[in-house]
């Protein structure tokens, strides 16, 4: 990351820390306090968090004001990996119960290994299909767990 | 003594077959993932937690705490043969060790790393077993506002002491702890920032939390970085025995190593990494052979890994006798004893003897098995190293949806994990401890309940943290910590103006 790109982030950081903690203290105004328990109740406590935060942002704004902090590292930050890999989970999310989870898994795999630039798509999606197949048998026969078949229901 | 007698109490629950079963899987698990970059002891037993819901607790344990005790010593096979440490309780290993393999001295510097490890791992676990039945006793005489300064206290160490920057790690707590305040307010069945969502009203789950910061966020940081250098493993070179000159400078690197890890585990300083960093200081200031550090020293192999192995056993001191979790591992392992009803802590002794005394027996049991698997058969887990990364993170990212999505059987689990999993990206690209957070998370519930508590006791009167004299102790404690470093270093700008 670029020295220029590093302050700009961390002011941002220290900004949403800061908002973050009043939206905290804003929050804990709408808890509702039965009145025995006026003195002591929910509300103290996320208080004093909201308050913290409001704090350690408003510390580190300023330290970031008078010069970048983060120890610099020289790699170059590319976001397609990280927009490939969520997109890998938000598709497992929305296809899971649907296609069920040895085809969502299977996809999840690929998309991880591709975000990690891979270009052997075959191998990636053997690998991903067999791990799929493989958790699958092992947690909902072996451990009992409920992971929905989706479309190999007629197969499983 | 009291201690001998639990403790054959204790082999004879983990001598059992199934629970030595569960100590081997949980050895080798531990080594395995200890070896492989990007997974760690604290996402695995996140993401076993709900996998193992309906298994007997005592093996359960049994399993983690070898797991636990494993992925130090696999993580410094890595630090030597890889040059990455597997966990952050290796990167010293990896100054000394990889350089011992470079020279073609590998083999020699996983051996003094298995047998120190194994040496301080013992050591420690004796320790663990009679300083236990006391710390007891000391719990005992606390009440709800010695628990709650003793929880500031370790907040303030965990924030303080890891990573570099304390304001850094102190974001990283509070972090932890507004997560923690999402949910049910256990004393009043008030719902709090569930922002009208019913998946909220229980709480963001730790396992999610975990495996978000840990796996999802790791991954994100790892896959943006292309340039990032995947460095060459080294092959094993010489002979597995060491000579009678690695011997005579190994072993008072392992009793000293032991001996500055266990206390920093033990007290709520937090983490394996300071001790590690002192142990290596250390030996370089007591060689003979000052000159060979940097080039690759065998004691700044031997101290450091006996320092990360004994640190792991301390942490379990304040872990099962508190309840009080020191490291990210030992939050989660928390996060297990509530996930079966059990309170670590006094009543955890009196009442569950079998479980913990068998999970200390287990230790030694463990402790065998590994130098075991990590000396002899060290050869069949560096092939583990040769893994392409990307299928070691599909491979991650696969398992850590099963275990997020097997926690409610709940879609929504699996968007709050990649949404935890862009927080910690961002925390990594920042330079921010994730490990105060997970604290933060598991600490910061019970502490607000001991502060009502002890508040609810005294009516109001929040002068019962300073009149007690326990607590005051502890809150003292914590402002020393805070406050004498930046004295001390005020104090060096002046002296260094003049």
């Amino acid at each position: 990351m670029t020295r220029e790109g590093r302050a700009t982030g961390e002011l941002l950081l220290g900004v949403a820390l800061v908002i973050i903690g009043l939206l905290v203290l804003a929050g804990t105004t709408i808890i509702t306090v039965a009145p025995t328990y006026s003195r002591v109740g929910p509300r103290v406590f996320p208080f004093a968090v909201g308050a913290g935060l409001i704090v350690v942002g408003l510390i580190y704004t300023i330290e970031s004001w008078r010069g970048a902090q983060t120890p610099s590292d020289e790699h170059q930050v590319k976001l397609l990996p990280v927009t490939l890999i969520s997109a890998g989970l938000v598709l497992d999310a929305l296809l899971l119960e649907w296609i069920g989870f040895i085809p969502a898994s299977t996809l999840l795999f690929v998309l991880v290994t591709a975000g990690f630039g891979s270009r052997r798509y075959l191998r990636d999606f053997m690998a991903g299909l067999l791990l799929s197949i493989l958790a699958y048998l092992t947690f909902v026969y072996g451990l009992g767990l409920n992971l929905p078949a989706g479309v190999m229901a007629a197969w499983l | 003594m009291a201690a001998l007698d639990n403790l054959l109490l204790g082999f004879s629950t983990a001598l059992t077959f199934t629970n030595l079963a569960w100590s081997l899987l949980g050895v080798t698990l531990g080594t395995v993932i200890g070896i492989l970059p990007g997974i760690g002891p604290a996402l695995t037993i996140a993401l076993l937690l709900p996998l193992t819901r309906h298994l007997d607790p005592t093996g359960a344990f049994i399993m983690f705490a070898g797991l636990y005790y494993g992925a130090m010593y696999g993580s410094s096979t890595t630090s030597i043969l890889l040059n990455t440490p597997g966990e952050s309780g290796s990167i010293i290993t990896a100054l000394e060790g990889n350089r011992m393999a470079k020279r073609g001295r590998g083999a020699a510097a996983l051996a003094t790393a298995a047998i120190g490890s194994f040496v301080a791992g013992t050591i420690g676990t004796i320790l663990l077993t009679f300083i236990a039945p006391y710390a007891i006793k000391v719990a005992l005489k606390f009440g709800p506002a010695e628990y709650f300064s003793l929880m500031v206290l370790a907040f303030v160490t965990v924030t303080g002491l890891l990573g570099e920057s304390r304001n850094r790690g102190l974001i990283s707590l509070f972090i932890g702890l507004a997560i923690g305040l999402v949910g049910i307010d256990t004393l009043t069945g008030q719902a709090r920032f569930t922002l009208g969502t019913p998946q909220l009203l229980d709480g963001i789950d730790i396992v999610v939390v975990a495996v978000g910061l840990f796996a999802v966020g790791e991954a994100f940081y790892v896959a943006s970085r292309p340039t990032l250098a995947s460095a060459s493993i080294e092959p094993v070179k010489g002979s597995l025995w060491m000579t009678a000159e690695d011997w005579r400078r190994s072993w008072g690197a392992w009793l000293r190593g032991t001996a500055l890890g266990f206390p920093f585990g033990a007290l709520p300083a937090g983490g394996t990494e300071i001790p590690t960093f002192l142990s290596y200081s250390l030996e370089k200031r007591l060689s003979k052979k000052p000159e060979e550090f940097g080039k690759g020293a065998i004691e700044g192999v031997a101290g450091p890994e006996a320092a990360n192995n004994a640190a792991v056993a301390g942490v379990l001191v304040p872990l099962l006798t508190l309840g009080l979790p020191t490291s990210a591992t030992a939050a989660i392992m928390l996060a297990a004893f509530q996930q079966y009803g059990l309170q670590p802590g006094p009543l955890l002794f009196s009442g569950e003897g079998n479980l913990v005394w068998g999970l200390i027996a287990s230790l030694y049991i463990g402790n065998v098995m590994l130098l075991v698997l990590n000396l002899p058969m060290v050869g069949i887990w560096v092939r583990l190293l040769s893994v392409p990364s990307p299928l070691l993170y599909g491979g991650i990212l696969l398992f850590s949806t099963v275990g997020v999505y097997s926690l409610n059987n709940s879609i929504f689990d699996l968007y709050l994990l990649l949404g935890l999993g862009l927080v910690g990206f961002l925390m990594r690209n920042f330079a921010i401890p994730v490990a105060p957070c997970v604290i933060g998370l598991i600490l910061g519930p019970l502490a607000e309940q001991q502060l009502r508590r002890a508040l609810t006791i005294s009516q109001g009167d929040f002068s019962v943290l300073v009149t007690h004299p326990i607590s005051l102790a502890f809150l003292l404690a914590a402002v020393a910590i805070i406050i004498v470093p930046m004295l001390l270093r005020r104090l060096f700008r002046v002296t260094a103006l003049q």
